[in-house]
């Protein structure tokens, strides 16, 4: 499912290769001395003369690719073992696709963050109770008195259809929620008998 | 019985006791889940849309979980009624919350498990909660123990128990057992290599049996063959957790190998 960043060919020149050998073009022809051989990512081999291998001054070999644990504890292998619990994924190559894990789909990062949409929306809760309690008593039936949540909440939702907004209309509406599940419930079943 | 923080500490505004201790334990929750969202590298923007998922799921499922308990739909409340002051089930909430987060990850296409990240903040926001419900609600059936909470007239009158009668403080059970559970998540099993999310699959069946038996002293209201709603629920659900759970463990999920670990994190 998730494939590793594509590894660069041992073969393949970096961008800094590519332009130093552009600048030694004009005094070193190809055609003056053979391609020097292949060197290997990961050092000399075993069994490899220590001569053989290239001075990083003159070709630095292509850095191999070294992969980030995920977690502090978590050991990764490249290969898993035969026995996995898992069977792996195939490696289909998928260029395009649905964003993974490890590819986050792009969010507009200029708009406000989920920590201000929390904060917004523990705000705006305060309000709908202030209002709750203020405009209770012209509400036709009880459940008419809950418009400043239901209105919130709706203002919310209608947030998160908007990109550049949509990560504070989510901090807001788990505020929303967990009102709901904390206060709305309970509070309602308290105050009913009362309004 | 505490039914405001006013009643509780002999000061202070007249709160919801139960509310507050809700309040409380998500509170701590989102601590919990933060600090583990960091420790195991999940720092995915698509996370608050799980969890978001998660509370959405866990605020509808609480209170239509207890909806349609009666055969005679009169005596049910209206879907409005229910969802603004039905009574909540917690075992529906969790259900609702597990199905929230679930159908959040196919709308925002998040293919990794996030069970470890909540494993740890549910149990510590249900050893939370359940304080609430300790100084609120009905404590258990009659005990010969000699720890039984003994409740005055009003106290008993208020949440339908027998008065002067020593009742099995199934809440302290409930408390104990969360209290446990997430020191056993946090200090240990967190840190084991299993595969990735099942710490919450092994704490909600660890909850799941525990539950079932502490029913038996809770004083819900017993509906067939001598069981409650929530044995009823529990019957058919906990099988269903230790088939997968059997399932798993024969794919070497438990196994201590922390290549599984990393590489079923990756594919789930």
């Amino acid at each position: 499912m998730d494939r590793p960043p594509e590894e660069p060919a041992p073969e393949d020149p970096t961008p800094e290769e590519s332009a130093r050998a552009e600048e030694r073009a004009p005094e070193q022809p190809a055609s003056a001395e053979p391609p020097p051989e292949p060197v290997s990512p990961y050092g000399p081999q075993p069994g490899a003369d220590a001569e053989d291998a290239v001075a990083p001054d003159t070709a630095p070999p292509a850095r191999p690719y070294e992969w980030t644990p995920p977690a502090e504890d978590a050991v990764a292998q490249d290969a898993p073992p035969a026995d996995m619990a898992y069977p792996p994924v195939p490696q289909a190559p998928a260029p395009i696709g649905p964003p993974t894990a490890m590819t986050p789909p792009p969010e507009t990062k200029d708009g406000p963050g989920v920590g201000a949409g929390v904060a917004t929306g523990c705000g705006l809760q305060v309000l709908a109770f202030v209002l709750f309690f203020a405009t209770a008593g012209l509400m036709l039936s009880f459940y008419g008195a809950l418009w400043p949540f239901i209105l919130v909440t709706v203002g919310s939702a209608v947030l998160m259809l908007s990109k550049r907004w949509r990560r504070f209309a989510t901090g807001a509406l788990i505020v929303c929620a967990a009102t709901w599940i904390i206060v709305i419930g309970p509070c309602i079943a308290m105050l009913q008998p009362m309004i | 019985m505490f039914p405001t923080l006013h009643d509780l500490l002999g000061w202070g505004p007249p709160i919801d006791t139960h509310s507050a201790f809700v309040a409380l334990g998500l509170a701590a929750a989102a601590v919990v889940f933060l600090l583990e969202s960091r420790r195991r590298g999940h720092n995915d923007p698509r996370i608050p849309y799980l969890v978001l998922g998660a509370l959405v799921g866990a605020a509808i499922a609480a209170r239509l979980g207890t909806w349609a308990q009666h055969l005679d739909p009169a005596r049910n409340l209206d879907l409005f009624e229910q969802l603004a002051y039905g009574n909540a089930s917690l075992l529906s909430g969790l259900v609702g919350a597990w199905l929230g987060v679930h159908v959040a990850k196919r709308i925002v296409r998040y293919p990794l498990r996030t069970g470890d990240l909540f494993a740890p903040a549910v149990a510590l926001a249900l050893a939370i909660g359940r304080i609430g419900c300790f100084f609120t609600e009905k404590p258990g059936t009659p005990t010969g123990a000699s720890w039984g909470i003994v409740l005055d007239p009003d106290a008993a009158a208020r949440v339908g128990a027998p008065a002067g009668v020593p009742l099995h403080p199934s809440f302290l059970y409930e408390i104990a057992f969360h209290a446990a559970a997430f020191a056993v998540l946090w200090f240990w099993l967190r840190h084991q290599p299993i595969a990735a999310g099942e710490t919450l699959t092994l704490f909600v069946a660890a909850y799941a049996i525990f539950r079932f038996f502490v029913e038996f002293v809770r004083g819900n209201e017993v509906v067939w063959l001598g069981l409650t709603r929530p044995q009823l629920f529990l019957l058919v659900t906990i099988p269903l957790i230790l088939a997968r759970i059997a399932w798993i463990a024969s794919r070497g999920a438990f196994n201590r190998n922390p290549e599984r670990m990393v590489r079923s994190g990756q594919t789930a």
